[in-house]
């Protein structure tokens, strides 16, 4: 095979160039062309990214899955590259909370309705008040006590490896409300780390990942607590990857916990 | 090649030259050279993909002298022949296993702040296109990369290319800084 009769698309040569399962007689012209075909080499690094993104959010098959952990990323410059890629998503999933939060936040356009409409901003204002006054009396006479205190809400999530995502049992929860927390507590049989990591997918994508998390002992069992914003939890469905913190810090999946979160 | 044999800077005069008479083009040819070895040892799955390129450059040099009147076609298809003897001499050495994909970085918090002042330090405009086109998911992400084409007036491998191109100065942005700070 010589370098012109190579896979029109390429994507797909890469792909199984980078997973190693390019017959050898389409890798060799597949790699001469790499050392003098920049453009050709240019589509390399990018498939190499987007087999990264795939596998961090958990989008690649299993056999492609098996074969990026036992030979895409056996080379350091593979690694360097999903060590980067992990905490780039990371940090863009949450720059992408952050941005919707300050979406909400933004107030140029009462401004403008308050240029244009000062009579019914004004009456809105006053009917404000009013409510606030009336739900300072009632909480006032139920003697609650009215400071704003971050709301704390807890749920116990059993494993459920062998429950498939979204199925009747699983557990679900109210949409929390915003500015509080909410506390996963997942149930583990026996504590044989020194620390836990839990990864948050929505939707098969990390969301985001808590790490150096202790085991409680509860009873007959132990807990993993996990501390999550409630700002990262919107409708859906999501899947916890619990995994144990071996002494050589690598981590070990040890199961999954499925939740639902409704409106 | 002979035992022990280092690369000196006559040799390096001499590799050079033959990739090209212009010393800065031969330098550039050089360094892509480089970096498609090691790209390829490291998609054969090499651990040690930057050694092992270094290798094959130093084995051509010692060779260049000797082959530089005799070779036709482009010096880059011999680097190749020489990497595959490498690579052979590597899988004969029996290298170790795969280690563990380790996803987690050692320390996640300075990784953002990191990133945080890499990003500053692109312009607006790929400040903007890097995380426009690695944000969101599945259609979303389709249709954004689409209009970010649209925009730039771009076509759609270009701007993929782009974006690499910038994701690829940024990793080398935030090892700088994590570097610096473990310092």
């Amino acid at each position: 095979m010589d370098m012109s009769t190579l896979n029109k698309n390429s994507n797909d040569d890469f792909r199984h160039y980078l997973l190693g399962k390019l017959p050898e007689s389409q890798r060799e012209p597949l790699e001469q062309r790499l050392l003098i075909d920049s453009n050709f080499f240019d589509e390399l690094l990018t498939t190499e990214d987007d087999l990264v993104d795939e596998y961090l959010s958990g989008k690649l098959n299993t056999e492609d899955r098996e074969l990026f952990e036992s030979h895409f990323s056996k080379s350091d410059e593979h690694q360097r590259k999903i060590q980067f890629g992990n905490g780039f998503l990371q940090y863009l999933n949450l720059e992408n909370v952050r941005k919707q939060g300050v979406a909400v936040d933004v107030r140029p356009s009462f401004l403008n309705l308050f240029r244009r409409r000062p009579g019914l901003v004004a009456a809105a204002m006053l009917v404000g008040i009013l409510v606030v006054a009336c739900v300072s009396i009632f909480l006032y006479r139920r003697q609650i006590p009215a400071a704003n205190t971050k709301q704390i809400l807890a749920i116990t999530l059993a494993p459920g490896s062998a429950r498939a995502e979204g199925s009747d049992s699983t557990r679900r929860l109210q949409r929390p409300p915003a500015n509080s927390s909410v506390h996963l507590q997942l149930e583990i049989a026996k504590n044989e780390y020194r620390s836990y990591r839990v990864d948050l997918l929505r939707e098969n994508q990390l969301f985001a990942t808590f790490d150096a998390l202790p085991a409680e002992a509860r009873n007959s069992h132990f807990i993993v607590d996990v501390a999550v914003d409630s700002s990262l939890l919107d409708v859906g469905d999501y899947r916890l990857k619990l995994s144990g913190m071996k002494d050589s810090n690598q981590a070990e999946f040890k199961d999954q916990y499925i939740l639902r979160v409704t409106q | 090649m002979k035992k022990n044999w280092v690369l000196s800077q006559e040799a390096f005069d001499v590799l050079l030259d033959w990739l090209d008479h212009d010393r800065d083009q031969a330098g550039r040819r050089y360094e892509e050279i480089r970096e498609r070895l090691v790209r390829i040892f490291a998609s054969r799955g090499c651990s040690g993909a930057t050694d092992l390129a270094d290798e094959t450059i130093n084995r051509v040099a010692s060779k260049v002298v000797e082959v530089r009147e005799t070779y036709s076609g482009d010096p880059a298809l011999f680097f190749y022949v020489v990497a595959n003897n490498i690579h052979k001499e590597y899988l004969r050495r029996k290298p170790p296993p795969a280690s563990p994909i380790s996803t987690s970085p050692p320390n996640l918090e300075k990784q953002f702040y990191c990133l945080e002042q890499c990003l500053d330090q692109l312009s607006h405009e790929n400040r903007s296109l890097v995380i426009q086109y690695y944000q969101d998911d599945k259609k979303a992400k389709i249709e954004r990369r689409r209009q970010i084409a649209e925009r730039l007036g771009i076509a759609p491998n270009a701007l993929r290319i782009r974006a690499c191109r910038i994701r690829a100065s940024l990793l080398e942005c935030v090892e700088k800084c994590l570097e610096f700070d473990a310092d």
